[in-house]
């Protein structure tokens, strides 16, 4: 049995899965014996369910100072 | 010739390749970068140079697939810790560049991995990479794809129709930039545009309105405009919201959407350019006859 990220690299990478409509894809989840988490992301189309398993950690995303170039910082 | 003679051996021996062997002395450096969506986008060199890694730094966009990624090296290191609202993102990313180096300098093979491709958006990766050549080490970048690759294909916009410009939203405000309507513009962390401190997590909707009252210069404020958002995770779907520029700076704008102004002219012909080259076509026809 996949655990979550096993079946997300699983959806990821199949073409198939990846485009399959929200009820397909819950039908095959829970062949899987998906956690209810990624079965309510993919019912929802709301992957914040997965906070229930993941924890709720929002990452910080920039990684640039473009604003400013560096003549202008030294 | 050499490496074309080494696979007729290697296919003859019917063996399996098998990578030379390295001087575990000398510590390497690979900037790598994950794609946008997991399982989605991570190409096979990248991988490799994940799981060969003897200790990796995580610069990730989301933390389920920085989840991912540690099931590819059991030493993974985030990068997120660093972050700290009112410490300036400047003194964060030399952090990552001191942190990937002394590992680098202690023999080991380093891997920063950072979500999209390392080298868009992105100073950290390109700073390690010069410091650690500076030094004499071994040090390379592998691209990814990045927010912009999916960009292009979810909003079915092809850049070299009528070309496209990029800006981090905040160059538009402290510099006198020269936009072009007659292309796309593509604005970046416009959520946190007018911070000249780099070190907030985001701005108000009334800076927003100073870089509305800036792009009113070249563009209507009636004139539509993109929010976007990537997926990270392979069951999302790309957010895409349109409204009206005027309309900025009273909508939420998180910092990892990206902002499209779509063309509000267009293209003007250069007639005396076109002249200048229809004489040359000229000149070259009456030479190649004569």
């Amino acid at each position: 049995m996949l655990d979550t990220i096993e079946m997300l690299e699983a959806i990821g990478s199949d073409a198939s899965l990846r485009y399959a409509s929200t009820v397909e894809l819950t039908n095959l989840l829970d062949q899987g014996q998906a956690t209810t988490a990624l079965t309510a992301a993919v019912m929802s189309g709301d992957a914040s369910h997965l906070a229930r398993e993941f924890g709720d950690m929002t990452n910080f995303v920039p990684q640039a100072t473009q604003s400013f170039v560096s003549s202008d910082l030294n | 010739m050499l490496l074309s003679q080494n696979f007729a051996y290697y296919h003859k021996m019917n063996t399996p390749l098998v990578a030379p062997p390295k001087d575990t002395r000398q510590g390497s450096l690979a900037v790598v970068g994950m794609g946008m969506t997991l399982g989605s986008h991570l190409t096979p060199l990248s991988r490799s140079h994940i799981e060969q890694a003897d200790v990796i730094f995580a610069g990730l966009s989301d933390n389920i697939v920085e989840q991912w990624l540690q099931r590819m090296n059991a030493d993974v290191r985030s990068l997120q810790p660093y972050y700290k609202e009112g410490k300036s993102r400047r003194k964060t990313y030399e952090e990552w560049v001191d942190l990937m180096m002394t590992e680098v300098r202690a023999g080991k093979r380093v891997c920063g991995v950072f979500y999209g491709h390392p080298g868009i958006f992105a100073w950290s990766p390109h700073k390690v990479i010069e410091v650690a050549r500076a030094e004499g080490f071994q040090a390379h970048m592998e691209p990814g794809i990045s927010a912009e690759d999916c960009l292009y294909a979810d909003l079915g916009i092809d850049p070299g129709t009528v070309g496209c410009q990029h800006f981090e939203a905040g160059q538009i405000l402290f510099y006198e930039r020269r936009i072009d309507p007659s292309g796309y513009l593509v604005l970046w962390q416009v959520g946190l545009v007018g911070d000249r401190s780099l070190a907030r997590f985001t701005t108000s909707g009334a800076y927003r309105q100073v870089l509305v009252d800036v792009l009113s210069k070249d563009y209507p404020l009636d004139h539509e405009i993109i929010l976007y958002r990537a997926v990270t995770l392979p069951i999302q779907k790309p957010r895409i919201r349109r409204i009206a520029l005027r309309d900025l700076p009273f909508v939420d704008v998180p910092t990892e959407e990206t902002v499209i102004l779509p063309p509000a002219a267009t293209l003007k012909p250069n007639h005396e350019i076109r002249e200048r080259l229809a004489a040359l076509d000229k000149l070259e026809k009456e030479a190649s006859v004569a």
